[in-house]
Formats: structure tokens, C-alpha cells, sequence
């Protein structure tokens, strides 16, 4: 069901689903994500990854993706 | 003893006979808003419903009333409204949705006439056309006139066993004279009235396609609570109930439940015939007018006329192919309605070219033997 | 490198088949969905007893994507059909999920009845100021001086505080998030599912496309950055004076928690009495 962008952490995004609404690298408590710059692979938008060792696996951007497309894999 | 269904004669009126049909059905659930002259059907339920087991609640609005009909339709109980012309009126979006969405259910509306309030005592045929109608979109529904007080009984049982069968709202159009008038009825044992219950899927859930019909057009249903986890909408859907737009779908759906409906035209439509077979002049009524209609036609046949009257029972799906194969060996047709002109255009356009008198009748009484009789005797001559 | 997603963690509770949703590129109704779920999936709620009915509108279509049964209605008839449900089979939990308009517009009256019969009954309204759905017209919670479609010059009416209007009503929980504070909606959305008797909760939530677009707010990033500025936490004021003005300051948290008999009970006492009897 979809495809994951392959992120190297724990975080991972289906781009079938993503509409590049921007909340979960915006909102990350430890600040994993960085805004990209670019839109690439379809109109999805990767984040720039700042620190995967920062990321306390909190889950909160799970629940800020509005479309779905944002899972943690443990 | 007034606990369970009943069983045995009574001395009631229209909207008695009416609840106590409903309950003999299996109705355990009645959602309305008070209306003159449906109110009796309401204040009956509220009584009777809770002894069989079943829930009563009085609505903020018919609006309300109706969606809630249909939400405990869908919860898996036999459910019923009952209404007259203006919360008919506010009841049709969501009869739309009974339709839409198959959900079997009773309506009765003990009929006025007139736009908006009208004459709120009195009674009529209004709504002939309205409950066929009313609604936006094409669609089928099944609706049954009683004339007497033990068939608004009858009919109102045959109401459920055939919106469960077909998952199709059925309505009883009942007039306000019939809701208050008081006759001896005999309800049957138990064991002597026939229930049909919906068709239940025997699918497993994972298999379940809530819209995918069978051969007869209609999709088992599964309820709420049952363990299905479907999805139904008002929005055109497919087998799976998940909204569709495209044109393929709509056609495919659209179609599905208007035919469910024409395709058992034969098994749905009810009249009753006295002295057709060799008539020329056709008495066509139904309701209270149709017992005025049997008197006249009775006293024509005794003046050696030969008349005889057509009483509808299911005014829809409405006979049209027995009226056209009548009309060849009928000079005249009289149709008798209490409204300024409803069912006498179906008439009309069936027996074409058979001229057609239309005696209309408005406010309260209905029409008295003699003038149909004279109008019988101006065809004849 | 790209790796296929197995199973979607979410999987039992959502229909992922119907993914991606119809809902807009930053839009906060997909943030409300994700609260309702996880909030199931924290209680392990039996899916066979929840019951999803929404009215019309863009989250109107909520009730589609949740994989319990579930029913779209026609527009503000909702809670009318959530009623029938209830009292019908009251051994079912039912969840209305629906927007400002629908609910509090066309389908106003239902809300008030059902708050002022205490029927249990879960409401959550989207409150995105305007009517998504149809282009962004104007609606019942649309702010004094707001653009919308049919507001041209600013809006002249004054608006629902949507809260106080369930409270006063006589909702026994109401509570007022914004779809940035998904972990404490998704709290209240857990007690608003076990708590018995008529709860409401209402969710702020952007509507980038069109509210957000006619009255120059950025897109659904910049509002929910808006949001995270101006709203302000106070549990257990009454609704009433929980201040909401767009632009200025949102109160939420939790406001109301009270006791009151339920209705469906009831009804099935005197069912039980009567039959009895
Ligand atoms: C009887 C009726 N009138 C009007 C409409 C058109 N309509 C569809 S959705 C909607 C407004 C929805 O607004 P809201 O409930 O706030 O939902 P949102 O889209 O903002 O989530 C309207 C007016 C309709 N479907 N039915
Ligand atoms: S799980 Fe928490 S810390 Fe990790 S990336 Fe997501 S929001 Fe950031
Ligand atoms: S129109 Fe507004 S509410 Fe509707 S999906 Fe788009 S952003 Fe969301
Ligand atoms: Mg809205």
C-alpha cells in the first residue's frame, strides 16, 4: 500500500498519501526535520533531516500528518 | 392483556388500527412530531411501544424525525413515522435518503389537503402525487391506501413486510377522516399474520459488499452493531458503498433502484375489481371515496348499467398496464379523488382514449353515493 | 531507495483504501481524523459497538474513512440519525463527526435537542469558520468582519461561541481544541467516548483552501502557527467565557464535566418496567 521516500530513521512517509501540508517537519518538539526547500518525487516534499538521534520517538508527528502519510516504524 | 401484540375485535379508529398494526408487524420503533390528524398514531405508540419492548421518542421536528426513522432502520429494528402534509413535507429530503441508502421503513401520512397549513381537522387526498414525488431525483417507492379501518391494519403490516423486503420506504397513506373514524376490527393471532424480515447477508464481513444486490436487485443488509464495519452515504456509491461520480456508477445505481421496484410491479400492485369484468362505465377510487364509489356502482348495476368500480389499493407503483387493457371495452371512466386533481392524470393517460369525468372533492366530505351515481348515469346515457 | 509500506499501522481502524483523503493540501481535518483513531486505538475500542455518522460537508466525510460502520447523512441530519441509532440500539457507542455549518446551521435544532435530552452521544465539530465544502461561504461561527463568498465587505452577524452554546444546552462535557493540540484532543476525544450522556468537542481547525485564502491567513502552516500563538489554555472556566476571535485569542481545554441521567438509558427503564409489569 504506497511507497515509503526510504527516510533512514525511524520516521517514514508515504508519498502516494503526502500532500505536502509541511506540519510534522514544523512541529517536531526536537526539531528532526528542517523545512526542504524543494518540491520533488511527485509533489511530495522530504524534509531535510537535521538529527535522527534527536528523535525521542514521541509520535507526535504521526498525529500531526493530516493525510495519512506519516508512520513510525520501530 | 394489553401488554403483547393483540389478538381479537375491537372497536377502534384509523390511527388505532394503524399502531397496532405497526406493533403486530414487529415496529419497535416510532420517532415523530405531533400533527393533527396523526397524533392518535403517536399517542398510541407512545403507550404500546415500551409493553412490546419497543422505544418511542417525539422528535424536535419531522425533519429529525424521519433521519431518526432511518438511523434505527439501519441499528436493525422495524421503524415507522407517521406525519401529515406539512411535516410530509419536511420529511422528504430524508426519505430521499431512505431510498439512497435502502433503508426499509414505514411512513404514514393521514392526509389533508391544501398547500401549507391548510385545514388541520379536516381531511383529504393531497399528497398523491407528493409521495411519489416529493423527493428530488428518480426513484421508485411502494404506497398503499386503505379505505377501511381494519385494512389500515392490514395494510399497515403489508407496509413493513414490504419495505423489508424490498429495502425501500413504504408509506400508508391514510385520510383524516379514515384516522378517526371508529370501526369493529378483528386482529388475527400471531401465528395467522405474515412477517417479512429483511435478507440478512451470509457473507463473512471481510466478503460483505453492503451494496453489491442479488439476482432480485436487492443487497442483503447488515446492520449496525452486526460486525460488518460498512459504510453507507447518500452520495452515489458503488457495490462497496464508498461515494462513486462517475457517470458508469450512477447509471448502474440510478437504475438498480427504480427497477427493484418495476420488475415486481405485478407482485406489488393490489386493486380490488367489483363487476369490471363486463363493465363499460369504470368507477377508479380509492380511500373513503371508494366506499361511496361500491354504493353507487351497486345501485347503477341495479338500474341495469353496466358499471363497475376499480378500487386502488397500492396507488404505486400505479396500475397502468390493467387500466390500459381494461380501456378497450370501457365508453366512460369517473375517478373520484378528495384533492383538485391527483391520480387522474395516471388514469387519464392509461385508458387513453376513454374520456375520463373527474369528480374532485375538497374539504372534509367525500362524495356521496348519489352524485357518482348520477355521474355514472350521464356516461351511460 | 524506496521501501512498500506492509500494513499500515492504522490498518484496523481505518478504510486505507479510500487514502489519500479528498481533503486539501493543509487542511486540519486530516489532523482531527488521526486524533479520532488513535484515540480508539488507545482505548482498544471494540469496533464492532462504534458507530461514525456525519452530515455534509468537507468533514462531513470523516465518517467515510473510519472502518467501523459508518453513515454519511444528508446535511444537518446527523445527530437526528445518530439519535435513532442510539435509542434504537443503545449497546452501540455513536460519534458524530461533523462541520460548523451542519451542525450548527441547518442542523442546529438537532444539537440543542439532544444536548437538552443528555442522549449519549459523542459531537465533534470542525469549527473552520465558513462552509469548506461548498466555496467558502459564510457560516454560523464565521467572525465579525471575516471574508467569505457570501460576506464580501466583512461579516456583519454576530457568531456562535459553539461551546457555550453545548454547555448551556446542557452538553455534560464540552471541551474546545485546535487541531495543533492533537495530543490533548485526543485525550478529551478518549474521556468524550466513555463518558455517557451527550459530550461535545469542539476542534478548531484550518481550512487553508478557502476560509484561510479569502482572508489572507497564508496557507494551512501559517495558520497553524497562528493557532499555536493566540490560543490559550484554561481548563474548567464555563464555556461561555471562553473567549474564541480568530486572529486574537482561542481559549481552549476542558470545560465542562458533569453528571446528568442519560436518555437511552432511561428509556430502556421504563421499557424494562413496562414489559415487566
Ligand atoms: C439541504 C442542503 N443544503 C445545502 C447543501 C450544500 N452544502 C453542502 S456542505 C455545506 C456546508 C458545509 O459546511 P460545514 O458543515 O461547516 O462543513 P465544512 O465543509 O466547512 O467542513 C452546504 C451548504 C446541501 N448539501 N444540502
Ligand atoms: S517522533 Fe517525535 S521527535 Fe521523532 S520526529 Fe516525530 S515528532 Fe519529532
Ligand atoms: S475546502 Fe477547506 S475544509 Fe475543505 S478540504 Fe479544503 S481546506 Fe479542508
Ligand atoms: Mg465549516
Amino acid at each position: 500500500m504506497g511507497q515509503n521516500l526510504g527516510l533512514a530513521g525511524p520516521v517514514q512517509v508515504n508519498r502516494d498519501f503526502c500532500k505536502r501540508c509541511g506540519y510534522y517537519f514544523e512541529f517536531c518538539p526536537r526539531g528532526v526535520f528542517e523545512r526542504p526547500d524543494e518540491i520533488t518525487l511527485k509533489g511530495v516534499t522530504p524534509p531535510r533531516i537535521n538529527e535522527w538521534a534527536e528523535c525521542t520517538m514521541c509520535s507526535l508527528c504521526t498525529l500531526l500528518r493530516p493525510d495519512i502519510a506519516v508512520s513510525i516504524e520501530v | 392483556m394489553s401488554r403483547k401484540v393483540l389478538t381479537g375485535s375491537y372497536f377502534v379508529h384509523g390511527d388505532w388500527a394503524c399502531a397496532e398494526g405497526a406493533l403486530a408487524a414487529g415496529c419497535k420503533f416510532y420517532a415523530a412530531y405531533p400533527i393533527t390528524p396523526a397524533s392518535e398514531i403517536a399517542e398510541r405508540m407512545a403507550v404500546r411501544l415500551p409493553q412490546v419492548g419497543g422505544a418511542f421518542i417525539q422528535f424536535e421536528d419531522e425533519l429529525g424525525a424521519m433521519a431518526a426513522v432511518v438511523g434505527a432502520s439501519y441499528a436493525g429494528k422495524k421503524a415507522m413515522t407517521a406525519t401529515s402534509g406539512p411535516g410530509f413535507s419536511l420529511m422528504q429530503e430524508n426519505i430521499g435518503l431512505a431510498i439512497m441508502t435502502e433503508a426499509p421503513c414505514v411512513v404514514v401520512d393521514v392526509m389533508r389537503g391544501a398547500p401549507s397549513t391548510g385545514q388541520p381537522t379536516k381531511a383529504g387526498q393531497g399528497e398523491m402525487m407528493q409521495v411519489r414525488w416529493g423527493s428530488h431525483g428518480d426513484y421508485e417507492i411502494i404506497s398503499l391506501v386503505p379505505s377501511s379501518v381494519q385494512e389500515t391494519f392490514d395494510l399497515t403490516v403489508e407496509a413493513f413486510n414490504r419495505s423489508e423486503r424490498y429495502r425501500i420506504p413504504t408509506f400508508v397513506m391514510v385520510d383524516g377522516i379514515l384516522g378517526h373514524m371508529y370501526e369493529r376490527i378483528e386482529i388475527p393471532e400471531p401465528e395467522e399474520i405474515d412477517i417479512v424480515n429483511r435478507k440478512k447477508p451470509t457473507q463473512t464481513p471481510e466478503e460483505y459488499l453492503p451494496f453489491k444486490a442479488d439476482e432480485d436487485l436487492i443487497p442483503p443488509m447488515a446492520n449496525f452493531g452486526d460486525g460488518y464495519h460498512f459504510y453507507s452515504t447518500g452520495l452515489t456509491h458503488d457495490e462497496r458503498g464508498y461515494p462513486d461520480m462517475s457517470i458508469e456508477v450512477q447509471d448502474k445505481l440510478i437504475r438498480r433502484l427504480s427497477d427493484k421496484i418495476r420488475r415486481n410491479e405485478e407482485k406489488i400492485i393490489r386493486i380490488e375489481e367489483v363487476d369490471v369484468e363486463d363493465a363499460e362505465i369504470l368507477v377508479v377510487a380509492y380511500g373513503i371515496p371508494s366506499r361511496s364509489a361500491l354504493k353507487a356502482v351497486e345501485q347503477a348495476r341495479a338500474e341495469g348499467i353496466r358499471a363497475g368500480l376499480l378500487r386502488l389499493i397500492t396507488a404505486w407503483p400505479f396500475p397502468t398496464r390493467i387500466l390500459e387493457d381494461l380501456s378497450s371495452q370501457l365508453d366512460a371512466v369517473i375517478m373520484l379523488e378528495m384533492n383538485y386533481g391527483q391520480l387522474v392524470r395516471e388514469v387519464e393517460r392509461a385508458v387513453k382514449p376513454t374520456p375520463v369525468t373527474f369528480l374532485p372533492k375538497l374539504g372534509e366530505e367525500p362524495h356521496k353515493p348519489d352524485e357518482i351515481l348520477t355521474a355514472i348515469r350521464r356516461c351511460s346515457g | 531507495m524506496t521501501r512498500a509500506i506492509e500494513e499500515h499501522p492504522l490498518t484496523g481502524y481505518l478504510r486505507i483504501d479510500r487514502v489519500p483523503h479528498i481533503w486539501c493540501e493543509g487542511c486540519g481535518l486530516g489532523i482531527l481524523l488521526n486524533s479520532f483513531v488513535q484515540a480508539l486505538k488507545d482505548l482498544e475500542f471494540d469496533m464492532d459497538k462504534l458507530v461514525v455518522v456525519s452530515g455534509i460537508g468537507c468533514t462531513g466525510r470523516a465518517s467515510g474513512y473510519i472502518k467501523s460502520d459508518a453513515y454519511h447523512t444528508t446535511h444537518g441530519r446527523a445527530i437526528a440519525f445518530a439519535t435513532g441509532v442510539k435509542v434504537a440500539n443503545p449497546d452501540l457507542k455513536v460519534v458524530v463527526i461533523s462541520g460548523d455549518g451542519d451542525l450548527f446551521a441547518i442542523g442546529g435544532n438537532h444539537f440543542i435537542h439532544a444536548a437538552r435530552r443528555n442522549i449519549d452521544m459523542l459531537v465533534i465539530c470542525a469549527n473552520n469558520f465558513n462552509y469548506g465544502m461548498t466555496g467558502g461561504q459564510l457560516g454560523p461561527t464565521t467572525p465579525i468582519g471575516s471574508r467569505t463568498q457570501t460576506s464580501p465587505y466583512g461579516n456583519i452577524e454576530q457568531p456562535f461561541n459553539l461551546s457555550a452554546l453545548a454547555a448551556c444546552s446542557g452538553a455534560v462535557y464540552v471541551s474546545r481544541w485546535t487541531t495543533l493540540h492533537v495530543r490533548r484532543l485526543t485525550e478529551s476525544i478518549k474521556k468524550g467516548i466513555h463518558k455517557k450522556g451527550f459530550s461535545f468537542i469542539e476542534v478548531i481547525a484550518p481550512c487553508s483552501t478557502v476560509y484561510g485564502r479569502y482572508n489572507r491567513l497564508g496557507d494551512g502552516l501559517d495558520m497553524m502557527n497562528d493557532l499555536k500563538e493566540i490560543s490559550v489554555i484554561k481548563h474548567g472556566i464555563y464555556p461561555t467565557e471562553a473567549t474564541i476571535e480568530p486572529g486574537k485569542e482561542i481559549v481552549v481545554g476542558d470545560f465542562v464535566d458533569i453528571e446528568k441521567p442519560e436518555y437511552s438509558d432511561m428509556v430502556q427503564a421504563f421499557i424494562k418496567e413496562q414489559m415487566e409489569g
